[in-house]
């Protein structure tokens, strides 16, 4: 079915997600060639913000940094993450179940708490660190090396490689390895030969899609880098205005465009690759009941490595954030019964910036997040069953928030809502935080409800449309029920990434505007350990709400 | 898909396999997955050179049978053996891996590695077995010839037609010489016309290369046309097996009948019997038929003839009924009509005299089978 095109509502539609994208995406452009501030009136064109940048010798080693740690990541995950969606959906690895859904918890944990916790739990007066010293007589590793960002990014993002290669390993119909092994090759050649190559294409989009996150990491550089100094380009750019004294918005633009000049092709790229990887496996098998590999005695040795990657990425972090907040401090030769308290939730609690941030975390999760999963269903829907022009405008627009980092779509943010006429009033309201939220999440909404609109069959809305219906009615009576339970399941999706974001809120972080993620920021420039440590764990609790909703309902929490 | 595709280029080369020698034997072979029984208990010989096919719904668990052979589902209880190589054995809890059974199989889907060339895809069977590259070389080249696939060898799977696909997915199959060839219904994913095509080719191909074959199928034209023996499934259990023409026209059950042919049903009740013979008589018909099955008078049972046998005539006769035309289907090389006698619906094939509504159809009582029972199958 097409439906006619250029309906008001689609091209309202259009028009609105066109005008939140390329606006400040625009400002962050021109405001890099400007050689001041652009409401100084004093500015003109110029490229002297590009030549400070570039003379910069820090700027190159931020850029070194984030290449090394984006490639570090990729050979730590790639290679974990291919074998744990081997073991996950091909063998009789035990505990299958609560393993796919423990894999995932990385994914929605704040990268602030995280890199938090593995301070509090493995930095030199961490409570492991301090255990394993009184055990070997040294702290035998550093937590703030280059090194050890790059291992703790890779072994953080496991998950997203799990999640493209035990999709396509799952896809992957069971006749063209059955046909192996029918003439003559062992499993082991099936899974090298066959299975791995026919995967091929989506470990390789999970690669690329690895190292592009790399250069969106804020949160672990920020924290983990900052005690010896080691920058990469989102912390170099987050780190400017203390550099010079004075908000040199044209610098910061300038990054932020070389940022984007990495990352847009890198999402290009991976567009590509999707849509490739559709095309080479043409002659899809027919799915039938998998034959699971029997593992035998190994399949206590995989378990035990697994097991280990989760003690390392969801356990440690998170136990270090949750004793860190129930002491008082902490450090060598402290006991900890003489140092347990409630004092820093008493804290937390008695300051009204941070209460503001708990209830504005958990307003802009549940409302916010449902008004963004409306918007995401307007812009889906208008995409809906539409070829040519209008698909293409809006699939290439939801690329381009993709490509900016949400420290950059917030510092964008917060100069329209400055210095655009009419709404400098809502600058100080939780709305601003919103808008820029449900912008940088946009491609992440829209795949979730995309992959909705892909379940309902084209004949259930034709029928519609035959038996007489309109279509907006069609849209109302029969798409949009349909969708009802993706709608829901997306909307709890929605709300545990707005709970775990933090770096968009970063430069809109004001009186009124405050969330726990852009507070956590704040708080650990300032050295507020307490405070940090009551306040993540208040966050990992109400992710943790949000997960057991959604592992109540059976969402799959992958799109 | 062009229609020259299933046209192998080149004549097929006489006798390229060696003759095979190995005999496939099924001792009373069950399979379950949880409470559900899928096989109960069949047993099926495939002789040297033969080509047998394995008929039935879905759900009669013909597939399952060929994929236990093949190792890719594991019985319970029962036992599979192949010359003197015992493949399944569940007394004796042998289960051979599915690589070691040195078997041949055309999956329905085909199946072919999408990231390997015609030419890859073929010659995998034979690098698994170390044969030298030179000896490779030749022997895919040689099976692909033997396909009509020459010219395809450098291609990639989706680059080629569904015709060609299935024999790439045969050649694959055949290149290292299977003492037996599986194939899952090899020609179902083909279109209607091309199927009929591929499967006088597919016949010919068997036939000259000596291939022992067995063949899984949902239908009957197919089975008969491409194989010495059939073997009906139903539910699980070997319904009838034999020849093409005794399954066509020697039915013992009426699900045989029913399933090898295109029937006509006058359910009634026995009046007469005699000498092998039953009259069956119906409302406002009596009609003499062959009995299939213990038949006593009174018994309720039921009259099938195949569409074909049953014949206008030109007027009242011993074994005729007279029925009211209803409607004509002309379906090109032939004419099919549908005639009503009370509450029944009677088919034939052949042209209705002009200008008489009413019609006597004869129904010869050889060829007429009674089976016991009213079931509409």
């Amino acid at each position: 079915m097409i439906a006619r095109s250029f309906t008001l509502p689609r091209v309202t539609v259009v028009a609105i997600t066109a005008l939140v994208i390329l606006t400040p995406l625009s400002l962050i452009f021109w405001q890099s060639f400007l050689n001041a501030p652009f409401f100084n009136p004093a500015k003109h064109l110029s490229f002297d913000a590009y030549r400070f940048i570039f003379d910069d010798p820090d700027f190159w080693q931020s850029l070194l940094n984030s290449v090394v740690i984006a490639a570090g990541m990729v050979l730590i995950a790639l290679p974990l993450g291919a074998a744990l969606a081997f073991l996950l959906t091909r063998t009789d690895l035990p505990a299958q179940r609560a393993i796919e859904v423990l894999v995932l918890i990385p994914v929605f944990i704040s990268p602030m708490v995280l890199a938090f916790g593995y301070v509090v739990a493995m930095g030199p007066v961490g409570f492991y660190s301090l255990w394993a010293k009184g055990l070997v007589g040294d702290v035998p590793w550093n937590v703030y090396s280059l090194a050890s960002i790059a291992v703790i990014a890779g072994l953080t993002h496991v998950p997203h490689v799990y999640l493209y290669s035990s999709a396509a390993l799952k896809s992957l119909g069971s006749d063209v390895e059955e046909a192996a092994r029918v003439v003559g090759a062992n499993p082991l050649r099936v899974a090298l030969n066959v299975s791995l190559p026919m995967t091929a294409p989506a470990l390789f989009y999970a690669a690329v899609l690895v190292f592009f996150l790399g250069f969106e990491l804020f949160g672990l550089p920020l924290v983990l880098g900052d005690p010896e100094g080691h920058l990469v380009l989102s912390t170099y750019l987050y780190k400017l205005t203390n550099k010079l004294g004075t908000p040199s918005y044209h610098l910061m633009a300038a990054v932020a465009v070389c940022i984007v000049a990495i990352t847009f092709p890198l999402v290009l790229l991976q567009r590509w690759l999707l849509k490739t990887a559709g095309k080479y496996v043409s002659v899809k098998g027919k799915a039938t009941r998998q034959k699971l590999l029997p593992l035998g005695g190994w399949k206590w040795v995989a378990l035990a490595i697994v097991a280990l990657w989760l003690v390392f990425t969801i356990v440690v972090p998170i136990s270090g954030i949750a004793l860190r907040a129930f002491v008082e401090q902490w450090g060598e030769g402290i006991k900890l019964s003489d140092v347990l308290t409630l004092e820093n939730f008493t804290q937390v609690f008695s300051q009204s910036d941070q209460v503001r941030a708990i209830v504005n975390t958990f307003l802009i999760g549940t409302i916010g997040g449902a008004l963004a999963v409306a918007c995401y269903m307007a812009i889906g829907l208008a995409g809906h069953r539409q070829r040519g022009g209008i698909a293409k405008v809006l699939d290439y627009l939801v690329l381009l928030p993709r490509a900016v980092p949400g420290l950059l779509a917030g510092l964008a943010f917060l100069w329209i809502f400055l210095f655009v006429p009419g709404l400098k009033e809502l600058r100080n309201t939780i709305f601003s935080v919103w808008l820029a939220y449900t912008v940088v999440w946009l491609a992440y909404g829209l795949r979730l409800i995309s992959g909705a609109l892909l379940q309902i069959g084209p004949e259930l809305e034709e029928s519609a449309r035959t038996v007489g219906a309109s279509n907006a009615q069609v849209l109302r009576q029969v798409t949009i029920p349909l969708i009802r339970f993706g709608l829901l399941a997306s909307w709890l999706l929605v709300f545990m990434i707005f709970e775990r974001e933090y770096s968009t809120g970063v430069y809109l972080l004001g009186q009124g505007t405050e969330v726990i993620g852009s507070m956590l920021v704040s708080l650990w420039g300032a050295g507020a350990i307490d405070q940090v440590a009551a306040l993540s764990l208040i966050n990992i609790a109400l992710v943790a709400v949000g997960l057991a909703v959604a592992l109540r309902f059976g969402v799959r929490l992958h799109e | 898909m062009n229609k020259s595709a299933t046209k192998p280029e080149t004549t097929l080369a006489p006798n390229l396999a060696t003759k095979p020698t190995d005999k496939l034997v099924v001792e009373d072979l069950h399979l379950q997955y949880g409470d559900n029984l899928i096989l109960k208990g069949v047993s099926m010989t495939l002789n040297p050179g033969e080509v047998v096919a394995l008929l039935g719904a879905s759900g009669s668990g013909k597939t399952t049978l060929l994929r236990s052979v093949a190792g890719l589902e594991q019985p319970s209880r029962g036992k599979i053996t192949i010359g003197g190589s015992m493949l399944f054995d569940s007394a004796a809890g042998i289960d051979m891996p599915v690589e070691k059974r040195n078997l041949g199989l055309v999956f329905q889907s085909y199946a072919l590695w999408p990231h390997r060339t015609v030419f890859e895809n073929v010659a995998y069977g034979l690098r698994l077995r170390n044969i030298t590259a030179v000896e490779i070389d030749q022997r895919v080249t040689q099976a692909l010839n033997n396909l009509g696939l020459g010219a395809l060898a450098q291609r990639l799977p989706h680059q080629l037609s569904g015709g060609q696909q299935q024999r790439v997915a045969i050649a694959r199959a055949l290149v290292y010489n299977p003492p037996v060839v599986l194939m899952d219904e090899p020609l179902s994913n083909l279109d209607a016309k091309l199927r009929e095509e591929a499967r006088a080719w597919l016949r010919e191909l068997i036939v000259r290369l000596h291939i022992s074959a067995l063949v899984v199928t949902h239908d009957q034209t197919e089975a008969m046309a491409m194989s010495d023996k059939i073997l009906l499934l139903n539910f699980g259990k070997i319904e009838q097996q034999g020849t093409p023409e005794d399954m066509y026209n020697r039915p013992q059950t009426q699900f045989t009948a029913e399933f090898m042919g295109s029937n006509n049903h006058l359910p009634g009740k026995v009046a007469q019997v005699a000498e092998g013979r039953a009259l069956l008589a119906g409302d406002g018909w009596r009609l003499w038929g062959a009995a299939r099955g213990p038949l006593a008078v009174g018994d309720s049972a039921t009259g099938v003839i195949r569409l074909e046998r049953t014949r206008i005539a030109s007027g009242a006769g011993a074994d005729c009924v007279k029925a009211e035309l209803v409607t004509g289907m002309f379906l090109g090389d032939r004419k099919e009509n549908l005639f009503k006698l009370g509450d029944l619906r009677l088919r034939c094939y052949g042209s209705v005299p002009a200008g008489s509504p009413e019609c006597f159809l004869e129904l010869p009582p050889g060829d007429l089978w009674v089976f016991p029972g009213n079931a509409a199958l």
